[in-house]
Order: structure tokens, then C-alpha cells, then sequence
């Protein structure tokens, strides 16, 4: 607990002191009567000047909330007598904004006060502890303090709406939801083959049979699941004031990791940024909740090192994994990290998070020059993916998810997997 | 108010002294200026250089005016309070921390008490003075020892 005293109160009591004595020096009655009402005032300052005991507490309703939800924070102040007024402040970080502005109160009803918290953006944070400043009657005294201790808030990213996911090429070893190109047990029709010692009876097709004159077996599509591999690029972020790439890319990797674990597969994630981390494949609830509190503490760390692919460690990209790489494709490590994924035959994707919606081009010709080359770059480096066969998808703000990874489907649907 | 309050006094010292009443209202203007300062830029630092500008205003119209006492001694006074409480209280009032209704009215009373205990206690002072009680050494070491105190006040005060 800190207190101030008023600078008004230190001028009134050397007025009231000049006055006294220029009174008593001039002789005049009415240099003291003038310095009357501030001594007067100086001397209530002067007597109120003690310690005060200011607690409370601070309760947040939830300790979880999605963007653009509102959390109400409960703030409970207990002052001793003679306080006149109490004032929060709640600070808060740039991402969560509290509704009306904190207003002073008198102290009794300053027990429950409710503030409204918005999050305004997706993360990990604390709110709290809040500060009091309590005043007495006459505003000569200033009572400081800090009360309750920091709440943990963790904001979820808003989901996208996904309805179908990409398959990959391959599927993993085990059980899953996908099915699977490959020939074995399963319930989707492949092929029918000639039967071969150790293939069960039941398997046997008895029309093909009959009309062939031999032995016919059904083949079909197994059920596998699939490893993918979130692989998002935060070297570099571009933002406006609310809205930014890295908002998007957190975004659409949350909504594909829930909608992939649903479905049984496996899923892991890359950080390929100037702080890198990593998450290994996995499945389950767990792995959502371990791969969201991942997203949450994403950030943009700027580095000059050079970084590639070999600093991960194998397991992150395992083999026949669908890797979907997210990317605002601003920076050279991460474009040259995914055309060394393609050549290792990985099965990637890239997503593209277009920068172009938050950025301006400005005035003057060589600013509009400026932001066509820039254009133009882009495209050019779309066009080198393309060549190495490797999907590119441009996700703007506003666009709905599906729509790009249907894009991307197309793409497959026609193009010919080619393993490098 | 708080800047009606301060010309107020400064209009009344320059009736005080017609004689001196250009460098008054310099003195004042000055003071003025000082206050207007506090007032737009929101820093109660120079508040008190202001309110002494006024009370020196106050001093050179006494001085070089009448020798008779001045009734409106109190008044000056409270009303040179006035313009410390209310321009403190304004600059309070100002965003991002605005009070409720029952705040401001409790603050407006809290001033009103305190100007009417000032001019009580400065209405004692001349009306002590009035009285017929006569004068000597005892009526000098009471104001000194008054003023010693207020100066210890000023002390104990900075040293916190």
C-alpha cells in the first residue's frame, strides 16, 4: 500500500505560513485572516495523514472463453472509514479490452463491482491483480494498492467451419476413418482377383466366380488413419490494428487439428518460426488440448538464423504424413523449407494466409511500384510451387476455410502424385 | 468557477488599490495564466505559485491601499481556496477515471464544508482583530508561535 499526498496541500500549508508571518511582520490582521482557510485546510490534511489498510479480492467467472467473447470479473474492495471514494484500474493486455471504462465508487459500493472483460483476440493471459486507489473526503490523501492475484484467461481462437478435410495420399498402419488406397480388409469395394490360398471364404465372389469358372475374391479399401502434420510458418506476421496473419493461421490450424482428431487420425505440429517447437503426432482429446495451449502461446520471435528442416527432429514429419503448411509466405526460410519438404516426398500443401488484405500500398508512384513488384513476387513464388507440385491455396480473411481446402481437392483430384 | 473564483479576488484587490491597480492585475494576469496552465494541460504543480500570485495581488492592494481593516479579508481568502479545491476537483473529474453522480455531489459538499469552515475561521481572525481587547507582546508571541507552527506544518509535511 503506497500513499501520496495532494501537492495542494503542502502549497496551502506555505501559504498559510507565509501569510502568518507576513501578517505578523506587516502587522496587518487581514494577511492572516487570508491565510485562515488554508491552514484550516492543512491542518484536516495534515490529520488525516495516516496508513489505511485496502484489501479485496478478484474473481473471474470462467478461466476459459473464445474470441470475441465477453468474461465478467468480479472485483470486491474493502477500505476502513473516512475513505470518500474508490477508483480501479484493471490493466490489460492489448488483446483483451474491459468494457466502460473503470469508474470510482463510493466505498460502499465498492464490495462487488462487476467489469466486463472482452477478448478481443486468441491467448494465453493473466488478468489481475487490480489497482485501488482510495481518497479521502477532501482529496488531500491518495491510498494505492494492488488487490487480488492474477487470474489465468485462456482465449481460444474462433473455429473455422470445416466440413471435409483432404485426404492424403497415404494412410498410416493404423485403424482410422480414412479410406485407404491400398487393397486389404475393409468395407469399401477395390477390385475383384483370383483367389489365392489363405484368402477366407467369405471374401469369395460367387457371381464373378460362376460366370469366370474359378475362384473370385473381393478386394477391398481398408480403414486407415492418417498422419497430418500442421506445419505453420511464423517468421513473419502482418497486421492491422484487430486482424492479422498469424489471427488466421492459429485459427485455421485450431479448427483442422479439432476436425482431424475427431476423426481418429493423428495429428502433430511444426512452430517454424524464429522460436521453433514442435508437438509429435498423436490423437485423442489430450493432443487437442496440448496442440490449442500450443497455439495459444504462439508469437512472432524475429531471428536472422538460418533455419531448415533438418533442425526438426525426425519424428515431427513422420513418413506418408499429410503435412499442411500454413504460411503468409513473407519470409525465404519457410518457402525454401517447404520446396525441401516436397523434395523429401512429403505430401504437402500449402495454405496460403494472404497478407495483401492487411497491407496498403502507399502513395507516391514509387510506393505503388513498390506494392506491384511485391504482388508480382508473390506470384511468382505461387508459380515455382506450382512447378514442383506442390498445392498452393491463397486463404484471405473473410473467406470461408472449406472453399480453399475444395480448391486444393481439385487440384489433387486432377494432378498426378508424383514422389520425388 | 475555479477560474471566476481567481479573478474574483483579483478584481477585488484591484478595487482595493486603484492607485496600484495596473501592476495588479499584471501580477494577477500572470497568476491567471499560471491557472489556465494547470487547468488545459491537466498538472497541478504550478496550482500553488498561482493561488500565491493571487495572494500577493491580495497583499500590494492592501498595502498600498487604505489603512482601515478590510471586511473582505475572509472573502478573498475563501475564495482564493476555492480556486485551489476547484480546479484540483476538475482536473480529478476528468477521464479515464470520471465519478458517479453520488461522487460528485459528496466531493461538491466536502468543498462547500470546507470553504464554510475557512470562512469561519478567517471571519474569527478579523473579528478577534475588531475586538476590543487591546494589544501587546502576548498578542505578538501568539501570532508568532502560530506562524511557527505552520511552518513546522510545512515541514512535517515535506518531509513525508
Amino acid at each position: 500500500m503506497t500513499r501520496g499526498d495532494s501537492p495542494r496541500l503542502a502549497a496551502y500549508a506555505g501559504l498559510a505560513a507565509v501569510g502568518l508571518v507576513a501578517g505578523l511582520a506587516a502587522g496587518r490582521v487581514e494577511l492572516v485572516a487570508l491565510a485562515a482557510p488554508f491552514a484550516l485546510a492543512a491542518a484536516l490534511g495534515a490529520a488525516g495523514a495516516r496508513d489505511r489498510t485496502v484489501d479485496g479480492t478478484v474473481t473471474l467467472d470462467r478461466e476459459r472463453a473464445l474470441e470475441g467473447e465477453d468474461v465478467h470479473l468480479h472485483v470486491a474492495v474493502a477500505v476502513g472509514a473516512g475513505a470518500a471514494r474508490v477508483d480501479l484500474l484493471l490493466p490489460l493486455p492489448d488483446e483483451l479490452s474491459s468494457t466502460g471504462s473503470p469508474r470510482g465508487f463510493r466505498p460502499a459500493d465498492a464490495g462487488g463491482v462487476d467489469l466486463t472483460v472482452g477478448c478481443r483476440r486468441w491467448g494465453a493471459f493473466s488478468i489481475g491483480p487490480v489497482l485501488v486507489r482510495v481518497r479521502d473526503t477532501f482529496g488531500f490523501h491518495t491510498w494505492e494498492a494492488q488487490i487480488g492475484r492474477a487470474q489465468p484467461l485462456r482465449v481460444y481462437p474462433s473455429a473455422e467451419t470445416v466440413q471435409a478435410l483432404l485426404e492424403p495420399l497415404e494412410t498410416q498402419a493404423y485403424v482410422g476413418n480414412q479410406v485407404s488406397r491400398d487393397r486389404g480388409d475393409g468395407i469399401e469395394f477395390a477390385d475383384i482377383r483370383e483367389w489365392t490360398p489363405g484368402d477366407r471364404l467369405r471374401r469369395v465372389n460367387w457371381r464373378a466366380s460362376a460366370r469366370r469358372g474359378d475362384l473370385w475374391v473381393n478386394d477391398q479399401h481398408p480403414e486407415r488413419n492418417t498422419d497430418l502434420v500442421l506445419f505453420l510458418d511464423t517468421f513473419a506476421d502482418v497486421r492491422t490494428r484487430s486482424r492479422g496473419t498469424l489471427d488466421l493461421t492459429v485459427r485455421a490450424a485450431a479448427s483442422l487439428a479439432h476436425r482431424y482428431l475427431q476423426r481418429k487420425d493423428r495429428v502433430g505440429l511444426v512452430s517454424f518460426g524464429g522460436y521453433l517447437s514442435w508437438l509429435l503426432p498423436a490423437s485423442g482429446a489430450t493432443q487437442l488440448y496440448r496442440i490449442v495451449d500450443s497455439l495459444l502461446q504462439m508469437d512472432i520471435v524475429m531471428s536472422f538464423a538460418t533455419k531448415d528442416v533438418d533442425v526438426l527432429p525426425p519424428r515431427t514429419l513422420p513418413p506418408k504424413a499429410l503435412v499442411l503448411a500454413i504460411t503468409p509466405l513473407l519470409d525465404s526460410r519457410s518457402t525454401a523449407a517447404f520446396v525441401d519438404l516436397r523434395a523429401r516426398g512429403y505430401d504437402l500443401v500449402v495454405i496460403e494466409v494472404s497478407p495483401v488484405p492487411f497491407v496498403s500500398p502507399g502513395e507516391g508512384e514509387l510506393a505503388q511500384l513498390s506494392y506491384r513488384l511485391w504482388r508480382l513476387t508473390r506470384d511468382a513464388l505461387r508459380r515455382r510451387y506450382a512447378d514442383a507440385g506442390i498445392p498452393i491455396v491463397s486463404w484471405t480473411d473473410g473467406q470461408a476455410l472449406d472453399a480453399v481446402l475444395e480448391e486444393v481437392r481439385t487440384y489433387r483430384r486432377y494432378a498426378r502424385p508424383v514422389h520425388a | 468557477m475555479s477560474g471566476a473564483a481567481y479573478a474574483g479576488v483579483v478584481a477585488w484587490c484591484c478595487v482595493l488599490a486603484p492607485r496600484v491597480a495596473e501592476l495588479t492585475a499584471t501580477i494577477g494576469a500572470v497568476g491567471g495564466l499560471l491557472l489556465a496552465f494547470v487547468l488545459v494541460r491537466g498538472v497541478d504543480d504550478v496550482l500553488g505559485a498561482a493561488v500565491l500570485l493571487a495572494g500577493a495581488c491580495y497583499v500590494l492592494g492592501l498595502l498600498a491601499g487604505h489603512h482601515a481593516l478590510d471586511d473582505g479579508a475572509p472573502l478573498v481568502g475563501v475564495g482564493l481556496l476555492a480556486c485551489g479545491e476547484l480546479a484540483t476537483w476538475s482536473l480529478e473529474a476528468r477521464p479515464p477515471v470520471p465519478g458517479s453522480a453520488a461522487l460528485t455531489r459528496a466531493r461538491a459538499g466536502a468543498i462547500g464544508v470546507l470553504l464554510l469552515a475557512g470562512l469561519a475561521a478567517s471571519a474569527l481572525v478579523v473579528a478577534v482583530a475588531a475586538a476590543p481587547v487591546g494589544s501587546g507582546l502576548a498578542w505578538v508571541v501568539l501570532g508568532a508561535a502560530a506562524a511557527v507552527v505552520a511552518i513546522g506544518l510545512v515541514a512535517r509535511l515535506s518531509i513525508r
